[in-house]
């Protein structure tokens, strides 16, 4: 019966509490009434005669005691259900909007619309004289210079401004 | 339909047209002051044609940079007007292209033997100077210096 022995951490040094797994989760399962009546007698026939066994079941017992009572009750808001009809409801209030939307434009206007759109930003790149690509064409005569957007702070260089000598600093390391 | 919108395409051709007349019209230089300068621990060579740098942007990058001494390899003023680009070969090696992109800031593109090591577009115009650097051979440096001159 106990031929391998099992040393919990809470073995003390008279060598008690020597069990294995097996008798171990035995007990547990006892304590907890998950075994049959058959079960259950042989195991409280242990307890009766084996002190290391009551000890453990003491200790088993106050473990789950203190669980019980240390855990905080985190009561929820509001159901899972109640918070997804909430989700649900949200969904629908939102797609028959659109759909009547859609169905009450007519075909004219939802062509007008990013036509409106398009001539809003070609007047507005007009007004800014932001024209320079057709320029640079005709000075460079090529399209490979209308490259004009590259960020001054990409992979590899480092930039920084020193507000006292009023200059910014652009620094390539070498390699590039 | 046709009639609504011929109206707003004569309306943009228009617009268009006018716009890039008062740009060609109202177009300004901008002048710059660039310069090359090779930072260094070391004291200056004997066979290298440098130049001493003035002592205002000397003190500038000293209090930026780590090096001890700064000497000008080459330096121009030049103007380049918006919607145009101006190249400058600062030494053998080194070139430094401005293009001057009006409200839009400035593109430079800085060339190494050739070949385009940079890209910069600054969103606003250049209103102090830009650096452009770089480390070198032996613990020294290389600074493109472009300045703007204020009259």
């Amino acid at each position: 019966m106990r031929a391998e022995k099992w040393r919990p951490c809470s073995q003390d040094s008279s060598g008690r509490n020597n069990m294995n797994i097996d008798q171990t989760v035995k007990l547990q399962a006892y304590l907890d009434n998950e075994v049959s009546s058959a079960e259950a007698r042989e195991t409280a026939a242990w307890l009766a005669r084996d002190p290391d066994a009551r000890q453990l079941a003491e200790e088993l017992t106050l473990v789950k005691k203190l669980m019980a009572e240390g855990e905080v009750a985190v009561k929820l808001p509001e159901s899972r259900e109640f918070h997804w009809s909430k989700i649900q409801r949200g969904i629908a209030q939102v797609e028959p909007r659109s759909e009547v939307r859609r169905s009450r434009a007519p075909w004219w206007a939802r062509i007008l619309g990013p036509v409106a759109a398009a001539a809003a930003v070609v007047l507005l790149m007009v007004a800014s004289g932001s024209f320079d690509v057709f320029r640079l064409k005709s000075v460079a005569g090529g399209a490979q210079e209308i490259e004009t957007e590259e960020p001054t702070d990409d992979s590899g260089a480092i930039t920084f401004r020193s507000h006292r000598e009023g200059m910014t600093v652009v620094w390539i390391p070498s390699g590039r | 339909m046709r009639q609504l919108l011929r109206p707003s395409i004569i309306f943009s051709i228009f617009a268009f047209s006018l716009a890039a007349f008062a740009q060609s019209v109202f177009a300004t230089d901008t002048a710059f002051h660039a310069s090359l300068i090779w930072g260094t621990d070391e004291m200056k060579p004997d066979k290298k044609d440098l130049r001493e740098l003035d002592p205002k942007t000397k003190e500038k990058l000293k209090s930026i940079f780590k090096w001890k001494n700064y000497f000008e390899v080459d330096s121009q003023d030049f103007k380049v007007s918006t919607n145009e680009f101006r190249k400058l070969k600062m030494s053998s090696k080194c070139e430094v292209e401005v293009h001057n992109l009006g409200k839009d800031g400035m593109e430079i593109k800085l060339f190494g033997e050739g070949k385009l090591v940079k890209k910069i577009k600054q969103q606003t115009p250049i209103l102090e100077s830009l650096v452009l650097a770089g480390d070198d051979i032996n613990s020294s440096a290389w600074f493109v210096i472009l300045a703007p001159i204020t009259k």
